[in-house]
């Protein structure tokens, strides 16, 4: 990985918006997601759940429902 | 999220003519912005022709009978909101139909917008804005105000 220089702790916070389109974009998209879930290691259980909107489906996804 | 599931799930909409528009955090990072996230936002056209092209869509990418179960009863009726979670687990797909009172299908600014090599349906900025900034979430307040100023977005 290449060495990266800010002035601040700021700086370093600051977040990164790439174009859509540019290859690097989806080649960090890919390995945070991937990285994510291994790390995360959280499984959901498989099947279709209805709700009767988007704070009820929020609220159950909230929920540790889901085997590791 | 597992990228080349997503990726897959899209590339079925995209041949099924499905009429969708991806929202939340995966629309964020479309417009350019990197962030875990564990799920697919679809907000989809609510006609039951749409519903039975998701269905066909998501069938020809997993081998699950329960994707039958998605319907267009529920979605056009009393369940507006439903989950799909494929079988390997990893990620789910929220479907929607209506967001509360706020946001129809119809509402939606939606722009066409590259992932990697396919041309996928996502709403605007200045949608996803709008949907971010009036929700009660800390973490949503924060993208909107990321986003507005990113693509220089005026409240109305």
């Amino acid at each position: 990985m290449p060495v990266r220089k800010f002035r601040s702790v700021e700086e370093m916070n600051q977040p990164v918006w790439r174009d859509p389109g540019d290859p690097a974009l989806y080649r960090v998209i890919a390995g945070l997601w991937e990285s994510g879930l291994k790390l995360h290691g959280r499984r959901f259980i498989p099947g279709v759940r209805r709700f009767r909107g988007i704070d009820e489906l929020e609220a159950a996804a909230r929920r540790p429902s889901a085997a590791h | 999220m597992d990228f080349a599931s997503v990726k897959s799930v899209l590339a079925a909409f995209e041949r099924e003519g499905v009429r969708y528009a991806i929202f939340g955090a995966a629309a964020l990072n479309l417009h350019g912005l990197a962030r875990f996230t564990e799920d697919l936002d679809v907000f989809l056209e609510p006609t039951a022709d749409n519903v039975a092209r998701l269905r066909r869509a998501l069938a020809s990418v997993f081998d699950d009978p329960s994707i039958e179960e998605i319907t267009a009863e529920d979605l056009l009726g009393e369940y507006p909101a439903v989950q799909y979670v494929p079988p390997a687990g990893t990620f789910h797909v929220d479907l929607l139909t209506r967001l509360g009172q706020a946001f129809a299908y119809d509402d939606l600014e939606v722009i066409r917008a590259p992932f990697e090599d396919l041309t996928v349906s996502v709403v605007s900025p200045r949608t996803l804005y709008r949907m971010k900034r009036d929700t009660v979430r800390l973490k949503d307040k924060a993208d909107a105000q990321l986003l507005k100023e990113r693509f220089n977005l005026e409240d109305p």
